[in-house]
């Protein structure tokens, strides 16, 4: 018998009523990307597999095709989670263990930089990136992604870093290990929870981002599947079956990344060693 | 000495390969409609002719193209295209309103000039219908190459007024008598109003205008005696008095029921939807609309079909027994971006474009009018022909690289006395105000 919280009967009715507009949403989207027409949430009509041909009619009405538009995601969710874990680990580390001066400063500036939105930043961000010629790329996004979300990076694995018992790296350096070694033999797998957690992080939210390749990126060969999505987004005549499509579509890794990946998000929450 | 032959042929396809280079050019384009794709598909299909050509005249190149076509909308498109001018990365060939962006554009020193390449290839001299020249030239020079025009028809819906107790002949004789100018804006207030008070439209549908700023409110200033250029300072014009019997007309059209006080709500899909569900007496649009509605709105409806039961079109009214109708056309253009390294090449791709039959395909395929002289003959589509006959009155915007804050700030006053807030009166002055302020010594104000 699993232990339950006190009153965990109306909690559950709580986040069931927190969590139904999401559901009822999943839902129509489901419901209106596979039926000729839905009223609210009744299908009426067939099953129309119509809505989907964006998958095999290579470019609907100009579009570039969605598979570009897939590609260009993937690379630009998985570099961003990778540069920044990167970053992230190294500086954290050098932060939770080393002491230097201005280190508290230096802390301070990192969560200061981390106040800022991104959209108050942008029109710094493209004229920066015009003048590296970076402007309308996607490794320019990826950088200017990457670089913003580094500072929660940072703190986050400062959290797990602290967390570590010092005897175990003191041990290794004892033992002649360099201060690289332990970092990389000792202290990172010790913080896989937290890699985990801050990558899958990283990669949702470069998965979702949308303002940044809306403002940097201008042609339709670097778009995202986020600015594909956009585009169906219209002033007047909007093909709602095929939008809810490519709604899903673009939704589906996120589900399946999430299932897979939900214990390492909750770790965010608590980090370090357990035990 | 057959392996030899084999060996030097390949060498010779592969020496053939390395020698024809591939020079790309890109190209965006707009709708923001859907049925206008062809502004793009037409330039592949002029890059498929022009590399027959270069085949033919054993060119070392051959040119690929590379082109989008926006269809989310004008602020959208127009923010990109402005970035990639400003960034430096811009396309070679850019698809746009001649006015007023060839003379923003052309003031900025985004577009290049192409009287040279005008003059080079004739089918421009000879198959450009001449007045559109006008529409893009700016200080002398021309800066685009005309791609579609169109007009803003006024519709109305003929079963509603059958409805209302018009008789077949009235409603067939209605676009005569806009034309002859016996049936003026007042006459419309009134016939909607009836159509009001009898029930046959709900409240605030007897009459409806675009749901947000654009050109067409240039064309309504006009229809009420309006000028909004002066040809010979080269300065925007603002008449009060023509803007206060426009809006004295909005202010009794609300009051009476007949257009609704937010009309300016921004919602084109609300906009298209009750039209097309035939609940609108009168209203003003584009002739891009029609091809919209057949396509998209009343696919289900039988298209085309509904249109001609229940929809007629004319020239916008005037204000004045008597007076001249007015329309309004604002040709699209393709320019060519003034940092392109293939300009030549952009201009060649313009001028296979420059094409009657494709502009005949994107006429008939996005409700647009042909800008070239041999089209008429090749077409045989009946909307074509009998909308066309409204450029007999139609208008064009004025080449000037501020006509966008004259618009905004007259916007601003039909905004303002739509929704109560201002009173004609008031209105115009702020307007004046506003557009001094913003146009200084670029504006007249009679």
């Amino acid at each position: 018998m699993p232990i339950r919280p006190p009153s965990w009967r109306l909690i559950l009715i709580v986040l069931g009523l927190i969590t139904l507009p999401i559901g009822v949403g999943t839902l129509w989207l489901l419901l209106t990307a596979l039926f000729n027409q839905v009223h609210g949430l009744l299908p009426v009509g067939n099953i129309n597999f119509g809505n989907w041909r964006f998958l095999w009619e290579g470019s609907i009405n100009g579009r570039p095709p969605i598979w570009v538009a897939l590609f260009n995601s993937i690379l630009f969710a998985a570099t961003v989670a990778f540069i920044e874990v990167l970053v992230a680990s190294m500086a954290a580390y050098a932060i939770s263990r080393m002491n230097f001066p201005g280190r508290r400063l230096y802390l301070g500036m990192i969560l200061v930089l981390h106040a800022f939105p991104a959209v108050s930043l942008l029109i710094a961000i493209y004229y920066i990136l015009r003048v590296l010629g970076l402007f309308d790329t996607l490794f320019g996004v990826i950088l200017v992604k990457a670089s913003l979300e580094i500072p929660l990076g940072i703190w986050l694995m400062k959290g797990f870093f602290d967390n570590l018992s010092w005897e175990m790296e003191m041990a290794a350096l004892v033992d002649g290990a360099s201060r690289w070694t332990v970092f990389r033999k000792v202290a990172l797998p010790l913080v896989r929870p937290g890699i985990l957690a801050l990558g899958t992080f990283a990669l949702l939210s470069a998965w979702g981002e949308f303002i940044l390749p809306y403002t940097l990126i201008v042609s339709g060969k670097s778009w995202t599947l986020a600015l594909y999505l956009q585009s169906f987004l219209r002033e007047s005549f909007v093909d709602y079956g095929m939008m809810a499509a490519v709604g899903l579509f673009y939704a589906l890794p996120v589900f399946v990344f999430f299932l897979l990946g939900q214990k390492y998000l909750l770790n965010i929450y608590s980090g370090g060693v357990k035990g | 000495m057959r392996g030899l032959r084999l060996f030097v042929a390949l060498l010779a396809v592969f020496g053939l390969s390395l020698a024809q280079k591939t020079i790309v050019i890109k190209a965006w384009t707009v709708g923001p409609d859907d049925p206008s794709i062809t502004r793009m598909t037409n330039l592949e299909e002029a890059v498929n002719r022009l590399n027959a050509v270069l085949e033919k005249e054993n060119a070392d190149y051959r040119v690929k193209l590379e082109a989008s076509f926006d269809t989310t909308d004008w602020d959208n498109y127009l923010r990109r295209v402005l970035l990639a001018f400003q960034s430096g990365q811009a396309p070679d060939i850019v698809q746009a309103s001649a006015a007023p962006l060839i003379g923003v554009w052309a003031t900025a020193g985004f577009i290049a000039p192409l009287d040279e390449y005008v003059n080079r290839y004739p089918v421009f001299q000879l198959e450009v219908i001449p007045t559109l020249w006008n529409a893009v030239t700016f200080k002398g020079q021309v800066f685009g190459i005309p791609q579609d025009t169109e007009a803003r028809p006024l519709y109305f819906n003929k079963t509603l007024l059958k409805k209302l107790g018009w008789s077949e002949r009235q409603i067939n004789d209605l676009p005569k008598k806009i034309e002859a100018g016996e049936f003026t804006w007042d006459d419309l207030l009134a016939v909607a109003k009836e159509a009001v008070a009898k029930g046959v439209v709900q409240k605030g549908y007897g009459y409806w205008h675009r749901p947000k700023n654009g050109s067409d409110f240039i064309e309504w200033y006009r229809a009420f005696g309006g000028t909004i250029y002066d040809n010979q300072s080269g300065k925007l014009v603002f008449e009060k008095a023509a803007a206060k019997r426009y809006f004295s007309w909005l202010k009794k059209a609300v009051d009476a029921g007949v257009l609704r006080a937010d009309m300016l709500d921004g919602n084109w899909r609300n906009w298209h939807q009750n039209i097309t569900d035939g609940k609108v007496l009168f209203w003003s649009g584009g002739t891009w609309n029609w091809a919209e509605w057949t396509q998209q709105w009343l696919k289900d409806k039988g298209g085309q079909d509904w249109l001609w039961a229940n929809v007629g079109f004319a020239p916008q009214p005037s204000y004045k027994k008597g007076g001249k109708p007015v329309t309004l056309s604002s040709p699209q253009a393709y320019m060519i971006w003034s940092g392109s390294k293939n300009k030549e090449i952009a201009a060649r791709i313009l001028a296979f474009v420059t094409a009657p039959d494709l502009d005949a395909r994107h006429a008939v395929g996005s409700g647009h009018l042909p800008v070239l002289k041999s089209t008429p003959s090749i077409i045989d589509d009946r909307f074509t022909r009998e909308v066309s006959a409204l450029l007999n009155y139609t208008t064009f915007q004025p080449l000037h690289a501020d006509l966008p804050k004259w618009q905004e700030a007259f916007y601003r006053g039909v905004s303002a006395v739509e929704s109560g807030g201002l009173s004609p009166d008031q209105a115009v002055e702020v307007v004046a105000a506003e557009m001094k302020r913003a146009l200084k010594d670029e504006l007249i104000v009679r």
